[in-house]
Parts: structure tokens; C-alpha cells; sequence
């Protein structure tokens, strides 16, 4: 068994809309002021597809699994301001904490911020929250120092991901595989049918995890991880498929959100093997061909403690190493640098 | 200087008059309900794009609140325009209609054309006067200065004090953090960094056309200057029909394709649509005869609620390298 390949995620990669980082220092001016308490976030996430390449010479293109920030992103958590993220994205809750000094932002205590996100995600799955709302499993944590004067803005993400003491391998003949291998293209279609009525119903709040399973008469049915009890009543545990929308772009790995719902489907109601269906569509195009399945299993099936498990996740700076990055605003918001090159 | 020009602006604006009745079909103008209805339209067919309200201070009345302007987010762009002109020969393909019938040729992208596309194109290569049109366009706004506007990302202290801990952590895919070359190694799946656009469409009010603005980042997500986005601009326009200005409902300045010739461009086009619409429904009702199953001309005929999808045809031309979703689909 433990010859068996670990399953390995593809981490987020941040993308914050340069209309963010304004936003962020209009109201540091007007609102916040001195006061740099954490304040909640919303972004969003969009399945990976891979663009294929118009040139013969050219490889296929994926494209990285995206955590955008935007416009949006100082509304108020709620059905109103979800309804307003971009189509086909899935919402992601997240704490800013924005510091007033440069030296501030060094000497934070990074690790504790971390710890604390991923206390709560933890929390979440305990009590249950996370199941009712699983969007509550992407939480993420940004800390930034904005440079009001210069326009720059530095900043550092952090996606915390459950660690628990067994890690989940690649099922016996459970390797991934594009959809199409595995399914016939009517259930391919009648998926994505009612995959996209789930999605209204949800109001793609809580579309970004889902069940999934043939029912006896063919049917291929879609189902909220709060039914996970009844849902599969009946079903062998090879029909059991637990879904999720995958930021992942590469044929070969799943998406970040994977490592989360793992958790939680082991803690709350003892899966050590599933099959995940992971949900990639090309926006607007009603074409699912990328979604992959893949079974997961964990060698070892005893209980997680009760233990808040560690959390991993700091996004790399573009030099691939731990750090922050930085932003600079400065071509596109300074007054007298925008007067240079206006009409 | 720049104050009295943009009051100059907002002052042209104010006083022109809300269009009211179409005339499309003449001048290549539309009125801000046919903005309304060709944007309500593309968001249907093409389900990429999505209406926005923008700053509430920057409202404009004679649109609906919740419908200020239209956005594409985080379309990818692969290549610079001076590889894509490199490469224009080879991507040159016979493309068929779904009846078969007939097959025409497919420039720069080989995107998923329709009829559309290939109208645009002949006015392209073939119309010297449309060509001669555009680049006419005078205004040349941008200057050396511009040099001067490359953000000095290295002048960005490294903060090396993360005072960050984390362990070693396998189940993580390291996905490689520098640009992957596309073609070093045959066809292979990779994760690419690559350019990204946020495209807007807003409706100017002096011009009476939509008019589109591009914000760029790279492929560390950080903001393109306006250099880097000339770029990604075909060379026949850049800097002639592109300039920086403020975005009408955001508080920042992007680049913008300069609308001042839009409306006879896009009257040509549609002229030239309804020509080829008009030769197929002769062939058709040559066909059909006298049966009451007829069709009738007036279906042949561009509808305005088309306008922004032929509008984004034709933007392609001009940002040949942003791979944005204007594409009907069945």
C-alpha cells in the first residue's frame, strides 16, 4: 500500500486586481486610519482548463490555479455580494491585515495570524459549519503593508491546508484521469446538465463542493455535503464521488480546496477512500471535458485527534522562495505621474 | 494643463445630447439603451463578460446603475504581437462552415470564426479606405517621456525577515515559479505565467460608440506598463488609437482604444454585412420561391442587439494578441 504515489496539490497562485490595492487605500485613509485589526476579505477562484495551443509547435498552456482579489473584495460576506463575483468563480473568505508601518509588517508575528485561520477552518469542521457552508474550507490569509505615499504595496498570502499525520496516496487504479476515459459522454453531458442546476440553486456560493452519484435508474444525481448521510444510502463505495470545484489546470494533480475537504470528509464521517471528481469547465463554453477523477486513499484508518492538526500554505514570492511580494502602483495612481502621460 | 482638458472633457460630454434614436445602420452610432441592449446581448452569448456598476460617484444616469460597463477578467494573452506577426503565415487555415459549403481563411489566431470574422478581415486587408481611415487617426499623445514610466520593481527592498516557519510539506506540487518556455520541450502540459487582461467596454457619450479599455498584468501579476502594453497592441495602431486616459468609472488610468473613428468603421462593417446577408437571402429565396416558409429580408439583416459582438470582431484587429471571449457560440 505504501508503495503507492502521495497525492499532490497544486497551491494557489494569488492574482489581486490592481482596483484591489486602491480600494485598500481609500479606506485606510477614510476608515481605518491608525487602526490595523483584521478585517474579512472576499475573493474568488475559477476552475483550470488548459488552452490549447493554436500553433503546432507550441505546448498546451495551463494556466495557474487562480485566488483573485478584486473590486468587490471589502463588501460584506454575504448572498448579495457572492451574487457579485465574476461568472463561473467561486467565492473564498479571507482576513486582511493590513499593517501602518513597514517595520510593522516585518516583525509581525506571521505564524500566529497562519495559526489562527487554521484554527478556524478546523473549528469550521468541528462543528459542523464547514459542512453547511464548505466555502468556509479555502479561508485564506493576506497581510499587507500599503505604501500610501509611494503607491506600493507589499503583501504576502497564506493558504492554509490541514496537515493530518497520515497523508492521502493515489488509490490502486484510482490515477488520475480525464473524464471521458472513465465516463460515456451522455453521463458526461447529464452531469454537467445538472451539475449547472445545483450551481443556480446554490447560488455558486456553496457550488464549490458537491456529491455525486448514478442513481438505479442511470441518473446521474448531484448532491450538498450536508446530505453526505443519506445521499449515499445504498450505494457501493466505489459509486461514492465526492466533487469540487478544482482551480487546477494540470491533468496530472488536483487543486489546492482538495486538501481541506479531505480533512473533513475523514474527520466527520471516517472516509479513508473516495473517489474525487474534479471539476474543471472552460467558462461559458458548457464544455466539462477537462474535469478529471482520481481515488484517494489514506493507509492509515485511525481517527484524527481531536487536535487542531498544523497548517501549511505561505505562497512563494516569484523567486520561488517564502516571502512577500510587492506591488507598485505608482505608473497608475500617482497624480503627478498619471498628468505626464494623460492627453 | 491636464485639469482644464479632462473639464473640457466632462464639459463635451455634459453637453452633448443623449442619442435617442437609432441610427446604427447609418452612422455607426448607437444610443446608450442600444449600449444597453447589445451589452445585455453579449453577456448572454458570451457569458465571460458581465455588466458592472463602477465607483457610485462616476454614475452615469442615462445607464442603469447596476449596467455601467462591461469587464473580461483575466483573459490570458500568450504571445507579443511581433512573435504573432512571425508566426501569421503558418496559422493561415482553410476553415469550413458547418454545412460544409464554403471555406474561407482564418488569420492570425485561428479563433473559432464566423462569418463575422471574415468580413472584418476583408475590410482589413482588403479596404484601403477603411485602412487608410484608421491610420490617419492623429492623435499621438504618447511621447519619449514615456521611458521614464517603467516602475523600478527593483527598487523594492527584498524583505528578507520573514520570521516564517513552515515544514517541509510533500503533498504540495512545486509548480515552477519562472516563466516556463512554451516550446522547449514538445507538447507537454505545463503551468505557463503568462500576460493577463482585464477588458472593459464602456459607452462613450461624446463618440457614441462603445470604446474599450485594457488593463494589463504580467506574468508575476503585476501591472503592465504602458510600454509592455503597447506590445500586445498590432503595430498599425499602437500609439496612434491608443492612449492612457482615466477610466470613466474607476479611479485609475488604463490603457484605452481611442474611439474617435469607431463609428465608421463599425458603419462599414455592418454595410458590408448586410451586402453578404443580402446575396445569401437572394440565394435562399431563389431556393424557397414563393413558399410561405420564406424568409424575410429584414432576418438577414444586422440587429443592433449584434453591435458589441461585432464591435469586439473588430477591437481583435487591433489587440490581435488577447484571446478574450467574442466568439458566438452555437
Amino acid at each position: 500500500m505504501s508503495s503507492n504515489p502521495l497525492v499532490q496539490f497544486v497551491p494557489y497562485s494569488s492574482a489581486v486586481e490592481a482596483a484591489f490595492w486602491h480600494t485598500l487605500s481609500t479606506r485606510k485613509i477614510d476608515l481605518y486610519k491608525l487602526d490595523d485589526t483584521s478585517h474579512d476579505i472576499l475573493g474568488y477562484y475559477s476552475t483550470g482548463h488548459t488552452i490549447t495551443s493554436q500553433h503546432a509547435t507550441e505546448a498546451n498552456i495551463s494556466m495557474p490555479a487562480r485566488l483573485c482579489l478584486g473590486t468587490g473584495a471589502f463588501d460584506d460576506v454575504n448572498a448579495a455580494s457572492f451574487s457579485r463575483l465574476p461568472p463561473f468563480s467561486y467565492p473564498s473568505i479571507g482576513t486582511i491585515k493590513n499593517t501602518n508601518t513597514i517595520e510593522d509588517f516585518k516583525v509581525l508575528d506571521k505564524n500566529a495570524l497562519f495559526k489562527e485561520i487554521t484554527e478556524q477552518i478546523w473549528q469550521d469542521i468541528n462543528s459542523g459549519k464547514a459542512v453547511k457552508n464548505p466555502y468556509l474550507l479555502t479561508r485564506f490569509l493576506l497581510i499587507t503593508f500599503a505604501d500610501l505615499k509611494k503607491y506600493k504595496y507589499h503583501y504576502w498570502f497564506g493558504f492554509p491546508a490541514l496537515v493530518t499525520e497520515t497523508s492521502w496516496n493515489v488509490a490502486k487504479n484510482g490515477e488520475i484521469k480525464v473524464i471521458s476515459d472513465l465516463w460515456e459522454s451522455k453521463d458526461i453531458e447529464r452531469f454537467r446538465e445538472n451539475y449547472d442546476l445545483f450551481r443556480q440553486k446554490q447560488s455558486c456560493a456553496n457550488a464549490g463542493f458537491f456529491l455525486v452519484k448514478r442513481s438505479n435508474d442511470n441518473e446521474i444525481m448531484i448532491g450538498g455535503l450536508s446530505e453526505f448521510d443519506t445521499f449515499f444510502e445504498g450505494c457501493d463505495s466505489d459509486e461514492k464521488i465526492v466533487g469540487f470545484a478544482d482551480p487546477s489546470s494540470l491533468p496530472t494533480n488536483p487543486g489546492w480546496p482538495l486538501r481541506n475537504l479531505l480533512v473533513l470528509l475523514q474527520r466527520r464521517w471516517n472516509v479513508y477512500k473516495i473517489k474525487i471528481l474534479c471539476y474543471r469547465e472552460i467558462p461559458g463554453k458548457k464544455d466539462i471535458s477537462q474535469t478529471c477523477i482520481l481515488s484517494v486513499e489514506i493507509p492509515n484508518t485511525a481517527k484524527i485527534s481531536d487536535e487542531c492538526p498544523k497548517g501549511v500554505g505561505w505562497e512563494k514570492n516569484s523567486q520561488g522562495k517564502l516571502g512577500p511580494r510587492s506591488a507598485d502602483l505608482a505608473p497608475l495612481m500617482d497624480p503627478t505621474r498619471l498628468a505626464d502621460t494623460s492627453v | 494643463m491636464n485639469s482644464v482638458q479632462s473639464l473640457f472633457f466632462g464639459i463635451r460630454e455634459y453637453l452633448s445630447p443623449v442619442l435617442k434614436n437609432s441610427k446604427f445602420k447609418e452612422t455607426g452610432c448607437i444610443t446608450p439603451e442600444e449600449f444597453e441592449a447589445a451589452g445585455d446581448f453579449l453577456v448572454y452569448k458570451c457569458p465571460t463578460w458581465k455588466w458592472e456598476s463602477g465607483e457610485v460617484s462616476k454614475r452615469r444616469d442615462y445607464l442603469p446603475a447596476e449596467k455601467q460597463f462591461l469587464i473580461t477578467r483575466n483573459v490570458p494573452c500568450f504571445r507579443r504581437v511581433k512573435q504573432m506577426e512571425y508566426t501569421e503565415e503558418d496559422s493561415e487555415t482553410q476553415i469550413e462552415t458547418e454545412d460544409g459549403e464554403e471555406a474561407w481563411v482564418a488569420t492570425h489566431s485561428g479563433r473559432v470564426a464566423a462569418n463575422i470574422e471574415e468580413i472584418v478581415q476583408q475590410i482589413e486587408g482588403e479596404d484601403d479606405e477603411v485602412t487608410k481611415m484608421m491610420s490617419n487617426i492623429a492623435i499621438v499623445p504618447e511621447n519619449d517621456k514615456e521611458e521614464v514610466d517603467i516602475p523600478d520593481l527593483d527598487d523594492i527592498p527584498d524583505i528578507e525577515d520573514e520570521g516564517v516557519v513552515e515544514e517541509d510539506d510533500p503533498a504540495a506540487l512545486n509548480t515552477p515559479s519562472n516563466v516556463v518556455s512554451s516550446n522547449d520541450d514538445g507538447p507537454s502540459d505545463k503551468i505557463l505565467q503568462v500576460r493577463t487582461y482585464d477588458v472593459f467596454i464602456t459607452y462613450d457619450k461624446y463618440y457614441q460608440t462603445p470604446r474599450m479599455w485594457l488593463f494589463g498584468y504580467d506574468e508575476h501579476r503585476r501591472p503592465l506598463t504602458s510600454i509592455q502594453i503597447f506590445e500586445d497592441i498590432s503595430q498599425d495602431y499602437a500609439k496612434k488609437t491608443v492612449t492612457i486616459e482615466t477610466h470613466p468609472h474607476l479611479n485609475m488610468s488604463l490603457a484605452s482604444i481611442h474611439p474617435c473613428r469607431h463609428a465608421q468603421v463599425m458603419k462599414k462593417i455592418i454595410e458590408k454585412m448586410n451586402e453578404e446577408a443580402l446575396k445569401k437571402f437572394e440565394l435562399l429565396k431563389q431556393q424557397y420561391g414563393n413558399s410561405p416558409n420564406a424568409p424575410q429580408a429584414e432576418q438577414a439583416q444586422v440587429r443592433v442587439d449584434q453591435y458589441l459582438i461585432i464591435f469586439l470582431k473588430f477591437m481583435s484587429s487591433v489587440v490581435p494578441t488577447i484571446d478574450y471571449d467574442h466568439t458566438i457560440s452555437a
